[in-house]
């Protein structure tokens, strides 16, 4: 029987145990529900958000969610 | 040649590593557009002009209010209900009487105002709203513009030079990366934050002028004064964009 290997990712400085195959989307539900108002750099890199479901996450990726304004 | 009067005012800069006579004309050179006077476009109008930017185009359609105020130090109370851009010209004409500065009072890219943007050497986007923001960053695609765009809200600031023509992202890729931008009337805005904001625009345009020091083309800074940090991230481009995609290919 296949046992998925969880690995470990980096989200916004704190480690984070995902199941193997997560994607970017996992992380962030696990992060905060309300994926509207954030944005997700993978690696330094802001991932366009159609781009969330199918984005494979690796061990040791580094991850920040954060969000963008708009005022000035 | 600088005169000797010129030499005495940009002394300090003169001083600086790189920095010399021709960078100085250059920016006597050069015409810089500013979208929003406000909070972004107060500090980028100050700065510029007090550096030696020698033409400047201030475009905004709205009128000074008492709660701007805090942060947009070119007005004071007696410029409550003036345009903003006559009030911010009247106050920048007072910093250097010798920079050409021509007013828009206006939030749409008509054709008039579009003749005077195509004489830009850079678009500084300081605008409140993403409407505002997504439709100076397509004609900086359109007209192959270099744009330094900036936006801030709470405590938190960002701002992206952008270059068409260059394999990053554009605003509208980074926009289309959330369904929603918090802005100023949702979360307030902490004044140093959008002056920190317009500075770092001012910045990167002066470093583009003059070839001071490099940009790094596509990539967002982001402060967030909570955590005092600073975070920069590459924005890719996003194959759905119709922007930078449909104006360069690939």
């Amino acid at each position: 029987m296949y046992v998925e290997t969880p690995m470990e990712i980096n989200c916004n400085g704190n480690p984070m145990m995902l199941p193997g195959q997560a994607t970017l989307v996992d992380v962030v539900r696990e992060y905060n529900s309300n994926l509207d108002t954030l944005a997700v750099a993978v690696n330094h890199t802001i991932i366009p958000r159609s781009d969330w479901a199918n984005y494979q996450l690796t061990e040791q990726d580094n991850v920040d969610i954060f969000t963008l304004v708009a005022g000035g | 040649m600088l005169r000797a009067d010129e030499y005495s005012r940009y002394s300090r800069h003169l001083l600086l590593e790189n920095m010399d006579e021709h960078r100085q004309q250059a920016l006597k050179h050069a015409t810089v557009a500013i979208f929003g006077v406000g909070g972004l476009g107060h500090q980028v109008g100050a700065a510029l002009i007090g550096a030696g930017i020698g033409n400047l185009l201030l475009i905004d359609d709205d009128n000074v209010e008492l709660s701007n105020l805090p942060r947009q130090w070119l007005f004071d109370e007696a410029s409550i209900g003036m345009a903003k851009v006559e009030a911010a010209k009247q106050r920048l004409q007072v910093l250097h009487s010798e920079c050409r500065i021509k007013t828009f009072k206006t939030r749409v890219i008509d054709n008039q105002l579009s003749k005077h943007l195509l004489t830009c050497s850079i678009i500084i986007d300081c605008t409140d709203n993403v409407e505002g923001r997504l439709s100076i960053n397509r004609f900086c695609y359109q007209y192959d513009l270099p744009l330094i765009t900036a936006a801030a809200s709470g405590f938190v600031s960002t701002v992206m030079p952008i270059k068409p023509g260059e394999p990053h992202g554009c605003y509208a890729c980074l926009s289309a990366s959330v369904s929603h931008h918090t802005n100023c009337t949702d979360m307030g805005i902490y004044s140093p934050v959008v002056a920190m904001a317009g500075q770092f625009q001012a910045m990167l345009a002066l470093n583009y002028l003059t070839d001071i020091a490099p940009v790094q083309w596509g990539q967002l800074h982001r402060f967030d004064a909570d955590t005092l940090t600073l975070r920069t991230f590459n924005v890719g481009r996003d194959p759905a964009c119709h922007v930078c995609r449909d104006t360069h290919g690939n």
